[in-house]
């Protein structure tokens, strides 16, 4: 059972001068019930156009979006229970942040307690008296998290949360989405910030032009995204080099490393290879993969 | 409810109703002042007056009499024809109307108090026109309607629970400041200037009177709300606004196509807030031309829900 299900979703934009933009194109999604979900995807893969779909916002030209098992538009049975941020935070300019918490908890008869609690998880309660407009963006989207708290949601759809926020700021937050999650709550995370999502996501699925181009959990993402490698590092880079590709191992140097590719499993025999040849190892291990190596290969590759 | 309980305090908390309703304050205040002190007029000042009221009077059923250009206002088909045996009775009738005692004598008549209220209610649409539509356009150019819609996703009633607390707020303030108008003007009247006529059944017409002009009002609130949903702009919907009974209603339709007239929103407004049959509109009654706004009013609010309704929030 999957908590957002994204089925074959398409949306074309109409451009004012004719034309069409294809912001989503086909899109399959299943976001399991529990833990992180990491969105990724470069500027304009779709990710926002496809959480404005979820989120009724925006009506899809094709597909169909179901959230918590709700349709599009049987939201609003199911809507007291997620919590979203879409893009940058927004709420009334002139008034302060405990104010425009108050009157959106006040749609749902949430009291001022509630809102006290959210400012406080967030660190803004110090500065809830001041106006909206003069909050710096890291103190906006901070508001918009404790807002997308304020119901106690099981779903929360966050596009880009962290943005804005300082160094500080995005390790607080990594702290608090993976609070939530362990608390058994489902975060759907749109992020540009790949280390804070390798970090924190179980699961993530990577949108090309409108696509999805790769989906599951971070691990088998990591290993599908390029061959595995080791790094071997020695005095004689050339000798050893020549041994490595003598001996029949794809290896270049980069740096003042050699890179063979090779699982893990050949490091003994990479070592003995270079050994018989007199030639003997510094450092043997194997290449840590990033996710966004991985993402930069796939979204390359598919454009 | 709840949806428009908040919609409501957040109409009553924007900065721009705070700053209209402290402007008008001020604006009554000052008017206040200025008839209280213009007021101060002896009764022996006035009764060297009193001849020529009578003099006025004569002259005014003399030139009606004879078809001359008459400077006060005449319903255009009230009049029998010149020459005619009903003719003088009906111009006796229509002068004696007309309050040219109060034009001769400068003191302030609480019975006066008509008159500026159906001149302030254009004021008043003026302002409820503003608050109707930055009340919604506010949220579209800041971008808190996309927030509030992932709290509550259904836009008909998020576009009716808007509607329905500018039409409120509208209609509240502006019967206050009417109601504070008539209470910053009486006391020139009571103390510096005359109560005469100021009988129960002037206190009920002039009661009556400020509830047109609050309805006129919410409206204007109600239409104005509609368009700036609709262009999602404060700004479309007063260009729209005043470019539509500017140029539209005033120029074009007005003037070029006479049997647009009795369907134009300025000529019906004139007849509901004046309460008189047929007066700029003839034949129409002041219930109707009520009827016919609230029905202008109606349907900008259906075509602006289903254009919500329909429209992509980016």
């Amino acid at each position: 059972m999957a908590v957002i299900e994204v089925e074959a979703l398409h949306k074309e934009f109409r451009r004012l001068r004719g034309g069409r933009t294809i912001a989503v194109d086909g899109l399959d999604l299943a976001v399991p019930y529990g833990g992180v979900f990491g969105f990724l995807g470069p500027n304009g893969a779709g990710k926002t156009t496809t959480i404005r779909c979820a989120l009724g916002l925006v009506k899809p030209t094709a597909g169909r979006t179901r959230v918590l098992d709700a349709e599009a538009n049987r939201l609003h049975t199911v809507i007291d229970r997620i919590g979203s941020i879409v893009e940058t935070p927004t709420f009334f300019p002139t008034f302060s942040g405990r104010r425009n918490l108050r009157l959106l908890g006040r749609v749902d008869g949430i009291g001022a307690a509630a809102v006290e609690q959210v400012l406080e998880r967030v660190g803004l309660a110090e500065r809830g008296d001041d106006i909206f407009k003069n909050y710096s963006l890291g103190m906006k989207q901070r508001l918009g998290i404790a807002a997308a708290l304020l119901r106690e949601p099981e779903l929360l759809i966050l596009d880009e949360p962290a943005n804005g926020l300082d160094p500080a700021g995005i390790k607080e937050v990594r702290q608090l989405l993976r609070s939530l999650a362990d608390e058994g709550r489902t975060v759907f995370l749109s992020s540009h910030l790949l280390g804070e999502v390798q970090q924190i996501c179980d699961r993530v699925a990577i949108l090309a032009r409108g696509k999805c181009i790769a989906q599951g959990e971070v691990a088998d993402v990591l290993s599908r995204g390029q061959a595995a490698r080791m790094v071997v590092k020695v005095e004689n880079i050339d000798g050893a080099l020549q041994v490595l590709t003598g001996a029949g191992f794809d290896a270049h140097v980069e740096r003042d490393e050699i890179l063979v590719t090779a699982p893990a499993s050949d490091g003994a025999r990479i070592s003995r290879t270079l050994a018989l040849k007199r030639i003997y190892v510094a450092e043997l291990r194997p290449m840590e993969v990033s996710l966004e190596d991985v993402f930069l290969q796939l979204t390359e590759g598919g454009s | 409810m709840r949806l428009v309980g908040v919609e409501l305090r957040r109409a009553f908390a924007r900065r721009l109703t705070k700053l209209v309703i402290v402007v008008s304050i001020a604006g009554i205040v000052a008017a206040g002042l200025a008839v209280y002190f213009h007021s101060n007029r002896t009764t022996a000042e006035i009764s060297p007056a009193a001849p020529k009221i009578e003099d006025v009077k004569n002259r005014a059923i003399q030139d009606c009499v004879n078809g001359g250009s008459l400077d006060f206002p005449t319903p255009p088909t009230a009049l029998p024809p010149v020459g005619s045996a009903q003719r003088a009775g009906a111009c006796q009738n229509l002068v004696d109307q007309l309050q040219f005692n109060q034009a001769v004598d400068k003191r302030f008549h609480v019975t006066q108090l008509a008159d500026v209220l159906q001149h302030v209610s254009a004021f008043a649409a003026i302002i409820a026109w503003l608050l109707g539509s930055s009340l919604v356009g506010a949220e579209w150019r800041s971008g808190s309607m996309a927030t509030l819609l992932t709290w509550e996703p259904r836009r008909i009633r998020v576009t009716m629970a808007k509607a329905f607390a500018a039409v409120v707020a509208a209609f509240l303030i502006v019967m206050v400041l009417q109601g504070l108008l008539v209470g910053a003007l009486y006391p020139a009247a009571r103390f510096r200037g005359s109560t005469a006529g100021a009988t129960n059944e002037f206190w009920r017409s002039l009661s009556y009177l400020g509830l047109r002009s609050g309805g006129l009002a919410a409206g204007a609130a109600l239409i104005a709300f509609s368009v700036a949903s609709i262009g999602r702009s404060t700004a479309a919907a007063l260009g729209a606004g005043f470019g539509y009974l500017a140029l539209v209603e005033g120029a074009l339709l007005g003037a070029l196509v006479p049997s647009s007239r009795p369907w134009l929103i300025v000529r019906n407004a004139v007849v509901f807030i004046t309460d008189r049959r047929g007066f700029d509109v003839p034949g129409r009654s002041p219930e109707q031309a009520g009827l016919l706004l609230l029905g202008y009013a109606l349907g900008f609010l259906l075509i602006a829900a289903l254009v919500n309704q329909r429209r992509d929030v980016n």
